[in-house]
Formats: C-alpha cells, structure tokens, sequence
C-alpha cells in the first residue's frame, strides 16, 4: 500500500523539525488520511549517498525492496536511479552492481517487505580488504 | 625475450659481487613475481636458517605483465624467510619502482648474505653498484627518498626507515615514500643484510610478442573498468580508496574493533570514508598504468603533514582496532609508520593488543584505548625500540610469550603474523584465509569476496543456481573450503603475473579465461595459452609455498585462529552469537588441495604437480 503526501503538506518528524538535510524522507500519504507511519531507515553508502546528497532516508515500514528503489529513482532522479536500476525485458531491475543489505544480509528478492525496525543498506558493489 | 627482461642480478652482499645472469626458463614455467619467488627460496634456503642472519635470501621481483601496457600492471614484490613469522613471507607494493626494474633490465634482484657496512644498490641501465649507505643509514624513507634522488637524479627508490634499521619484525620496504611491501618484516630482513636502499632508473623498451593484441586488450580494458557492469566498483574505489569499505564492512559487522573483540565500531562516522574524503584529502595518486586510481593524497592539519592513505586496513589497526575516533591522529599515525617504514596492520594491531593489556593489568604502562595521540607515540617508540615499544616491535605473540599472565588471549595473530581487517566470525571464508595462509593471517592470498557481501550474480555464474545459497551464506561454514581454495590458486596467477587485486579480486574484471590471452600476447608462450595448465601453474605455485612451511615444521596445529575467534561469540551485529568452526571448513580445504588430515601434503599431490624433488625432499627418496 503506498502512503501519499500531497504537495505543501509538513510530515512532522524530528528530522524535518531539526531542519538536518541527512535524514530525508520518502513519503506519500493519500489525501485526506492522518500520517500513522512508523517509520525504518533506508543507508546510502558511497556513489550512492554521493549522488542522493543524503546518508539516511525514512521509508515507511511495509514497502517492498523494489518500491523502495523505485522512490529513491524517483525522488533523487537520473543520478540516482540510473546506479540503482536499468531496463531489462521491458521493466526496471535492480543493476547487478548495487548492493542491498538488511540486517547486514543479503537480499536478493526485490518483493521482499521491510519489517518493522528493519534498516536497509544500500550500496554500489564493494569488497576486499 | 617478450615480456620479460629476460635477466636478473645476483648481488652478494658479504661479497660485494654483482652477477647479470639470463633469465632461466625453469623460473619461467612459473610465470613470475610468487612464482619465481616460490621456486628460487625453495631451492636455494635451507630449513631452519635465522631469518635476521646473512643465510637469508630476500628477493625482488616483477611478473611479465609489469611495466606493460596491459593495466594494472604496476605491481611489484618482495619474498624471504619472514622473521615475524619464521615461515614463508611476501609482500607486494603498487607504484612505479618495478616497472623502472624491467625497463632497467631486469626482472629481478636477488640478495644474498650480508654488507660489512650499510650499502644501497643502484641501479642505471647497465650500471649496477653497490654504494656506500653511511649518509643515509638513520634517516627516516622520505629524507631517504628525497637524497638519492637528488643525488643520482633519479625517480625510483626502494628503501628502509629506522624500523628496518632497528630490526622491527615487522617494519616495511617502502617506495614512492609512501607505498609498502608492508607485510612479514621484509624491512627488518633488509636491514639485517646492512641494506638501506635500492634506487633504480630504467631506459629500455619491453617488448610484447603481439604488440596488437595487447593494445586491443588495453582498449577492451576501458569498459572493464569504467564503462561496464564493474564501472561504479572501480569508480567507488577512485573516489574514497579501500577506506570506502570501513563503513560497509560496519554494515555486515565486520570492522575490527577494540582488538578484534568486536565487528561494529559506533563511531565509525568519524572513521570513515565520507569524512576522509571531505575533511582530509587534498590530492589523489596512483599506480602505475592503473585505471582505478584509488590512492589517497592526505593533509593531517593537527600535525601539518602530507602523506598518503589510509587505506581501509589502517583505518582498523589504527583507528577502530585501538578505539580511536581521532582521524587526524590515525592519518598521521599511518603518515608516520610509512615514513618510518612498517607495516600498518602489525604496528597497529601491536598498540591494541597493548591497549588490551593495559587495561587487564597486565603490563605497567599506561596504554588507554581510545588515545589517538598515545597511538603516534607509539608508533614512534616502536619504530626507534623505546621502552614498550621495544617489547611490542617483537610482534604480539613473541610480546605475550614474554609478558604472559594469559597475555596470549590478547595476541590476534596466525603463525605470528597480526590478523588483517577480516574477522571468521563475521565472514567465514576469511577466518579460513587466515588459518590457512601461507604467511600468517592474510587476506589477499585467498579472501573470496563473492560471499564477503553478496555478488549473486557472480556467484551463479561461478557455482551455478545449486550452490548458491552456501556459496552467499557468509555465516556458515559450507562450502567456504571450495570457495577459498578456487581464489588461492588464481590468485597465485595473479600474483605471478602481477597485476592487482582491485581488478581480480574486486571488482572481479578479469578471471582465468582472460589470462591467456594476456600472457600469450606479451610472452607469446604456448605454456600460457591454456587455462588448464594457468590453473595447474597456479596449484603448483600454492603448493611450493606449503611445501616451504612444511619444510619448516608447519603442519595442521599452525593453521588455526585466536581463541577469540573460535569460541568467543561476536557480541553485537549482524554476526552476534557467531564463533568459527574451523576444523569443518579445514577438512574440506584440506581435501580439495591433496593434503592429508594433518595438513601436510600428499606424495601424490607433488606427483600430480610435478613437484617430484620437492617430494623427494620432505619425504625422502623410495
């Protein structure tokens, strides 16, 4: 279920009050209904946080991996969504080169829902030592 | 002779001898770089000898690819008997020093015994003497550097600081200033033979059996690294270096702190990659020929110092290792080990294990975590051996021996060698690196990375759909013998080659089906032009370097890890309640390399090998 925020509305959150860039939130409530989300945080490490111009983002819990990557493409733009996303059979699929943890896991299954208190990281591809 | 030299030189120091000799192709069946090292100290250093003494034999050495326009080419290394660990010891350094080495003439240098007085070997083309070191013998690698190039108009210098002077067991052969053959004490060999420096300037041309097939590898190499699927990887690692991983491996519970007790550091904001960047860097540098460029160029402004890094491992040893969130005192902690000459990891990894014991009450010295400036003061006092200094520049295990009350506890090392930035708990595959290696705890002989944090893709092309699961499971044992064993002897090729790990080992751009055709095109040998016989070449590379360990006594007993690691449970993260079970993956690593349940290699794997003499050696004639 997708939660709307229509233009010129405040989400009160401490983010927002402290007026901090590094703590955005990715947000649509649909019109008319009270804001009851709790929220869990989306790390952007890297090229990544980089090109968000962000190192955290809050999500609302419940979204799917895959709907989180569509929101950070569509917030953030080309930059953005071109290191997380491209064109395969028509639809957009996660790059094979981005990276996606939760619980410092491995997720490998894009339909897979955030639960509660669950943080998610994201990454371009590193290793080594 | 294409892609090679085709010489090398073989000083005797106690001598004062030079000899230019040809290149043998006995060395060449093994490729070059840890595979002519393999060859050349398994048949000419005997078991038992004193690594600090003159019967020790260190080596320098470049591979065919060094210096050529294939990239990532500007690797180089050195290789003796370590007296940190008393094994097998290697240690490979990126810059411009081994090209400048081949176009000199040579592929490798070879000391034996022991100067009268300190010395430097020059070399200019043709001309190769051994000069008087007494104006340079005390001063630190960058006084070092800076005289002899003046003095001979020259670039290139290889060379030791105080550490190698004063014996360090694990002080560092630098170059650039600021690059190291960091591991294994290759310093303080260097050292003991009374050898300060070797300065180097090359004029000759290297020639490719098939210059066009190099150049059209060269152009190919462009979308391997910065147009591809590997572009973000490489392009990551030009913008923040390997400290872009201090952050990640925090992600997956991985970032060695407080002296390996822990895999997550809470301040590791302040420690990390975004930070360094943003606050510390003020210019980048590279290797040569590299399309990565991943150094970093840093001004530590509490001390008004320019150096280079630090690199992810000096981050750990020297900063979350030791509970230090002081970033302008970790860069130039790591300013100063390399200006010193040490290797980062062990220094670092020393100061936390002295941290540890201070707080035990095991030693008199006051030595708090968290004190990024007691930190330069001791890298400081271990390099020049200055009270505790003296005791921790033994390394952790031969300090413990001596300080015991159950200081062994505290003593993170495999075979005497500090552990890396890696932790078994938290990624498996890498406790079973460590145990294993040939030269103590190490990461870059055999750290498999496709289940360091999870490349499916890769994965599956490597072990197919079945395999999948164990082969991504960093938690778990399975299948991570397979997995470290398939890396080892690739890697052997890549370190044979040289080329380097940020494009073989991450990202993963080039694999066994690319090597032949790289070989083949600079050295026109048939011997290369199969991945098979590249596989076997690898093995047998692998198995020399055991074979050098067994000789010197090593067998199941040494391939293992600290206690902390094996029963002490990783106490938050995602790794929390995990401990190794490393005889599991032991068997399987053991199985799939022909060693029996002691470790010690099977007469039928020599055989298979063709290492009959080697057999012939530890087993006796039948």
């Amino acid at each position: 279920m997708s939660v709307f925020h229509p233009e010129g509305v405040k989400h009160h959150s401490p983010a927002n009050i402290a007026g901090k860039k590094d703590n955005e939130q990715l947000t649509r409530t649909p019109k008319g209904c009270h804001i009851n989300s709790i929220m869990t945080t989306v790390k952007l490490f890297g090229a990544l946080r980089d090109r968000a111009g962000t190192g955290k983002v809050e999500i609302p819990e419940g979204v799917t991996i895959r709907e989180i990557l569509d929101r950070l493409g569509e917030k953030y733009g080309p930059p953005v969504r071109d290191l997380l996303l491209e064109e395969k059979a028509g639809r957009p699929v996660k790059r094979q080169p981005v990276v996606i943890l939760i619980a410092g896991l491995p997720q490998l299954d894009l339909e897979r829902r955030v639960g509660p208190e669950e943080t998610v990281s994201i990454f371009p591809a590193v290793a080594g030592g | 002779m294409h892609g090679y030299a085709g010489k090398y030189l073989r000083i005797n120091l106690t001598e004062g001898t030079i000899k230019k000799e040809d290149l043998p192709e006995r060395w060449i069946e093994y490729i070059g770089g840890t595979g002519f090292c393999a060859r050349i100290l398994w048949d000419e250093l005997k078991a038992g000898i004193e690594p600090l003494s003159p019967e020790n034999i260190l080596i320098l050495a470049t591979g065919p690819t060094t210096g050529t326009l294939f990239p990532q080419s500007g690797r180089y290394m050195m290789a003796a008997k370590s007296p940190l660990t008393g094994v097998w010891a290697e240690a490979h350094c990126g810059g411009h020093l081994g090209p400048e080495l081949k176009y000199a003439g040579y592929d490798l240098v070879i000391f034996e015994g022991k100067a009268a007085r300190p010395s430097y070997l020059l070399i200019d083309d043709d001309r190769v003497e051994l000069l008087d070191a007494a104006e340079i013998w005390g001063m630190t690698v960058n006084e070092t550097t800076d005289r002899l190039r003046e003095k001979h108009s020259l670039e290139r210098v290889a060379c030791i600081g105080p550490a190698g002077e004063n014996l360090v067991r694990f002080s560092a052969v630098m170059t650039d200033k600021h690059r190291a053959f960091g591991r294994s004490g290759l310093g303080a060999v260097m050292g003991s033979k009374n050898l300060k420096a070797i300065a180097i300037r090359g004029t000759n041309d290297i020639t490719a059996a098939d210059p066009k097939k190099l150049g059209e590898l060269f152009k190919e190499s462009k979308y391997r690294f910065l147009e591809g699927p590997d572009a973000e990887g490489c392009l990551s690692l030009r913008e923040f270096g390997s400290a872009g991983l201090v952050e990640i491996e925090n992600e997956i519970g991985r970032l060695p702190t407080r002296n390996h007790k822990r895999g997550v550091f809470d301040l590791v904001e302040r420690v990390g990659s975004k930070r360094i960047r943003d606050e510390f860097r003020v210019a980048k540098n590279s290797c040569f020929n590299c399309k990565i460029q991943c150094k970093l160029v840093t001004l530590s402004k509490k001390y008004d110092n320019i150096g280079e890094g630090p690199e992810y491992e000096t981050v750990v040893s020297l900063g979350t290792g030791c509970l230090n969130s002081d970033l302008d005192d970790l860069i130039y902690a790591n300013h100063l080990c390399n200006d010193l000459g040490m290797d980062t990891i062990s220094c670092g990894s020393a100061i936390g294990f002295a941290m540890e014991c201070s707080e035990a009450g095991m030693i008199p010295d006051e030595v708090k975590w968290t004190d990024g400036e007691k930190v330069v003061e001791m890298v400081r006092a271990i390099a020049y051996r200055e009270g505790l200094g003296d005791l921790l520049a033994e390394g952790v295990k031969r300090a413990a021996e001596k300080i015991g009350s159950g200081a062994e506890k505290f003593a993170m090392h495999v075979k005497g060698q500090e552990i890396s930035g890696q932790d078994g708990r938290a990624h498996r595959s890498g406790g079973l690196t460590h145990a294993t290696s040939v030269r103590g705890a190490d990461h870059l002989r055999g750290l498999s990375v496709i289940d360091e944090i999870g490349y499916p893709e890769i994965g599956r092309r490597r072990y197919g759909e079945d395999k999948l699961k164990d082969a991504l499971d960093r938690h778990s044992e399975t299948f991570k013998g397979q997995m470290v064993f398939d890396v080892e002897h690739f890697y052997a090729v890549v370190d044979s080659l040289i080329l380097c790990k940020y494009g073989t080992m991450y990202p993963l751009c080039y694999y066994y089906p690319d090597i032949p055709d790289i070989l083949t095109s600079l050295t026109g040998r048939e011997i290369f032009a199969d991945v098979d016989n590249l596989e076997r070449i690898g093995k047998r590379i692998c198995v020399l370097r055991r074979a050098f360990n067994q000789r010197e006594g090593l067998s199941r007993k040494d391939d293992t890890l600290p206690d902390r690691f094996l029963s002490e449970p990783e106490e938050e993260g995602p790794a929390k309640g995990e401990v190794v079970n490393l005889d599991v993956m032991l068997d399987d690593y053991y199985r799939l390399w022909g060693y029996d349940e002691d470790g010690l290699i099977r007469p039928e794997t020599l055989d298979e090998l063709g290492l009959e003499e080697v057999k012939e050696e530890l087993y006796g004639k039948k």
